[in-house]
């Protein structure tokens, strides 16, 4: 099943042309450390981003087409090992005892739709009850460094796959 | 605790002492696509996003959702857009790549696109484009629905079950009054869209429903994804269609198939899709949702 190229006649098309120009900002991206910000002056990295964070600013949900598309475009497009990471997760479910409960079903999605083989538990950094206690008691920069930490072994684990 | 009283997403870098240690990328992966959070329960997702993309030191990409609204004015879009663009690249300093617009209605793509390239240009925000609303791709696949449902074939073949339900049609009336209905869908059905295939929910003494549809499938008549039943452990199969059993047999399933579930589908709640895991313990075991279910006719 390709959930990218579902149904309509030429909406993918449409999905695709602006998924495509998404390529030329990346390309465009520069990188800034936020070390560099923070100490007030901000430098240009000579390679392009590596990474993209998608997020609906309307807060609501609906952004699965697009996050796929751009995944689908950047296998495409060249980019031999791309990756998906979830920094705060859903469960898919609330069963304790399974644990294949504790992983999203966005990744379960992402998975089975581009045949990633990395781990599903190394795809998400903190499940989303964790992430809201931990805000709620003050630990946002311990919450960030845990995701950071989460998003390396990412990255890491799969060097070469 | 209260964790929407006592949220503290103020965010003082020095008081850090980990973020010194972020010293650059891993370029182990050529590309890794992060989706951000969405916790409900947040006063400001958006500032949350904005942190988690400096914490990983990616570019953010801005989904805004027009959700298909006739009354959108782009000027609207693009105050709102630029309250965003502030929190992210100015209180959070994150890196921002630009922006898409999502199910922006159809004709009011082209005018739409135009006044936001415009106003991104003014705002130094780039823009990427502007994808038109599509009701077919919030609309689940009868492999999905089965899936879901943990429903079980009782005639057709599985093979094709990869087919869209725009909608769910529960047949209780007479079966001209569905025919009816069906048409209808198709005529009101935008001609640049797919003609619409409903899942049709019935009972199984409805032999005469399951008759008709099953010779309209095959011949010229209406086109449904799937035929629904709601089987009791002691009701009896329907054999109606064995009578016209081909590839053309709309497919007819559902075994355990509890009312509960049924009910939750005829409330329209959001249920059906990948994501879902039924149990038949309880009636509210939807755990968890990703798209509205198509609605009820």
């Amino acid at each position: 099943m390709d959930p990218v190229h579902r149904g309509g006649h030429h909406q993918p098309f449409m999905v695709m042309s602006v998924v495509s120009r998404v390529r030329h900002l990346v390309k465009h991206t520069r990188f800034f450390s936020s070390k560099d910000k923070r100490n007030g002056y901000t430098r240009d990295l000579p390679a392009m981003a590596d990474s993209l964070l998608v997020c609906n600013v309307s807060a609501s949900q609906g952004t699965s087409p697009i996050v796929l598309s751009l995944l689908d475009f950047f296998q495409r497009a060249g980019y031999h090992r791309v990756g998906y990471f979830v920094p705060i997760a859903r469960p898919k479910c609330a069963d304790d005892d399974d644990p294949s409960c504790s992983i999203s079903a966005r990744v379960d999605l992402v998975r089975g739709a581009y045949s990633l083989d990395d781990e599903p538990s190394t795809m998400i950094g903190v499940l989303k009850e964790k992430a809201l206690d931990m805000i709620a008691n003050g630990e946002r920069d311990a919450l960030g460094e845990l995701i950071f930490q989460r998003y390396r072994e990412y990255r890491r684990a799969y060097s070469g796959s | 605790m209260n964790s929407t009283a006592t949220l503290s997403l103020s965010h003082n870098p020095t008081q850090s002492p980990t973020h010194g240690t972020r010293s650059g990328r891993s370029t182990d992966k050529d590309m890794v696509l992060i989706e951000g959070a969405l916790a409900e329960g947040l006063s400001s997702n958006l500032e949350l996003n904005g942190w988690l993309a400096n914490d990983l030191s990616a570019p953010l990409l801005m989904i805004y959702d027009c959700k298909n609204d006739e009354s959108l004015a782009s000027s609207d879009v693009m105050r709102r857009v630029s309250i965003a663009k502030d929190i992210v690249s100015e209180r959070c300093q994150a890196e921002l790549a630009g922006l898409i617009l999502n199910r922006v209605p159809r004709h009011m793509l082209a005018p739409i696109s135009e006044d936001m390239r415009r106003a991104a240009k003014e705002q130094h925000c780039a823009f990427a484009g502007a994808i038109p609303y599509d009701g077919v791709l919030n609309s689940p696949r009868l492999n999905e629905v089965v899936k879901s449902l943990r429903a079980e074939f009782l005639f057709g073949s599985g093979d094709d079950t990869d087919v869209d339900v725009s909608e769910l049609l529960v047949a209780a009336q007479d079966v001209s009054h569905l025919l009816g209905k069906i048409d209808a869908l198709a005529d009101a059905s935008d001609a640049s869209n797919p003609p619409p295939k409903p899942l049709v929910l019935t009972t199984p003494d409805r032999t005469d429903i399951l008759l008709a549809l099953g010779c309209a499938h095959a011949t010229v008549g209406p086109n449904v994804a799937g035929v629904g039943i709601e089987l009791r452990s002691d009701d009896v199969r329907p054999r109606a269609l064995t009578l016209s059993h081909s590839r053309h047999t709309p497919r007819v399933w559902l075994r355990s198939f509890a009312r509960s579930s049924c009910a939750t589908l005829k409330e329209g709640r959001r249920s059906i899709v990948t994501s879902r895991r039924y149990s038949p313990r309880s009636s509210t075991s939807f755990q968890s949702t990703e798209r509205p279910c198509p609605s009820i006719r």
